[in-house]
């Protein structure tokens, strides 16, 4: 784990092994002042509230890329937030006092002035940041962010090991790939995807699911800024590749679920395992004798690996 | 057309379960574990489990894919022989 790593060294209580869910497709308002940054932190508490109504128990309460700036096209650079800073405490509070896990996405300006990072953390129950992870894939036509450098994966509750993808990551395979090569059970990709990208959206999380074996919880936002209007369509999709439910287009609201993150796990041992075949290929041939071949037949990861800036 | 045998892989898997082998495991281990359990291996035939598993190429199997990629790949090697390919 790098140092925007997970909190592998402490496992959550595992509880009854089912985790339960409430994903909150969001409406931020495009904030160009820090007056309205704060304001969208008091609309995602009060999100929060509702969840726990409508879904008494859950486990994590999960937001969409931009939750607290929104795109924030024009002011941009005026909105970043410290990761100290009052919005961020006051959701890790929110977290403690209804004993739920949290999933946010502030733009975070860090202190030595380099560029902002589009950064999700995950709360504990506890109100705690138990792990950050910076987008590694800025939308290249829209987003100036620093690009992250390591997925992160951490340890979540009841059993899940949970990776976050924000928005354009999702259209990078090795994003998706690096999470379950790291024990990623469960992946939720956030996002603030904007139409006409309803089936690019809807593909990538089914194939995120089905290359790799795990949950996908997609969660977007549901507004139109300066610029760009998001549509919804958040989605719970199994591991599979079967969509168990999808959000209406075009509204906020909050959609609950349930998923076994170590029923994933298991599959690995005891069951199919397809991120083993990927590196051990063939190896159900004679002479490949149960062992098969690794990854070093293609050329894209050796040819594009080390290169400087 | 005579009629063939074609489900040892699934008297495999059965017998592998009724041996408790669990992952990771290394073969030694896991021939130890399969001490008198057979497996049908053709309609009038049964193979102790020990004897299919001490064939297997690996010595370390991480996990269930790769028991089996493994069983696969020791019968493949015994039909090639067998047919002198």
């Amino acid at each position: 784990m790098s140092n925007h790593g997970g909190n592998s060294a402490a496992i959550p209580d595992i509880g009854n092994g089912i985790l339960s869910y409430s994903a909150v497709q969001f409406d931020p308002i495009s904030a160009n002042t820090l007056e309205e940054v704060d304001q969208n932190a008091d609309r995602i508490l009060q999100w929060m509230d509702r969840a726990v109504v409508g879904n008494p128990g859950c486990d994590i309460i999960v937001f969409p890329e931009c939750c607290f700036q929104g795109m924030a096209p024009v002011n941009w650079l005026q909105v970043g937030i410290a990761i100290n800073s009052v919005p961020i405490q006051k959701v890790c509070a929110k977290c403690k006092e209804l004993s739920v896990w949290g999933i946010f996405n502030p733009w975070i300006k860090p202190e030595d002035g380099s560029d902002i990072e589009n950064t999700a953390i995950v709360v504990n129950d506890q109100g705690e940041i138990a792990a950050q992870y910076i987008k590694m894939n800025p939308a290249l036509s829209m987003e100036p962010t620093k690009p992250g450098r390591d997925m992160v994966v951490c340890n979540g509750p009841k059993g899940s090991k949970i990776a976050i993808l924000i928005c354009a990551d999702a259209l990078y395979p090795e994003c998706w790939r690096e999470a379950a090569f790291k024990g990623a059970n469960v992946v939720f990709h956030i996002s603030h995807w904007p139409i006409p990208g309803e089936r690019m959206w809807k593909i990538t999380n089914q194939a995120g699911a089905i290359f790799n074996s795990y949950y996908v919880i997609g969660v977007n936002s549901v507004c139109t800024d300066e610029g760009y209007s998001f549509f919804g369509g958040s989605m719970a999709v199994d591991p599979m590749g079967m969509i168990t439910y999808e959000a209406p287009r075009g509204m906020p609201c909050v959609f609950t679920g349930a998923i076994s993150p170590m029923a994933v796990d298991a599959a690995r041992i005891s069951g199919s395992n397809l991120l083993w075949t990927a590196y051990h290929r063939g190896a159900c041939s004679a002479d490949q004798k149960g062992v098969g071949l690794d990854l070093s037949d293609y050329t894209f990861y050796s040819a594009h690996s080390g290169e400087e800036n | 057309m005579e009629k063939q045998f074609i489900q040892e892989e699934h008297f495999f898997l059965k017998a592998v379960e009724k041996a408790a082998i669990s992952f990771p495991i290394s073969r030694e281990a896991a021939v130890k574990k399969a001490d008198g359990i057979c497996v049908k291996t053709d309609f009038d035939q049964c193979t102790p489990l020990q004897e299919i598993l001490a064939k297997l190429g690996p010595n370390e199997i991480e996990n269930y894919t790769q028991l089996r990629q493994a069983y696969l790949s020791a019968s493949a090697a015994e039909l090639k022989e067998k047919l002198g390919y």
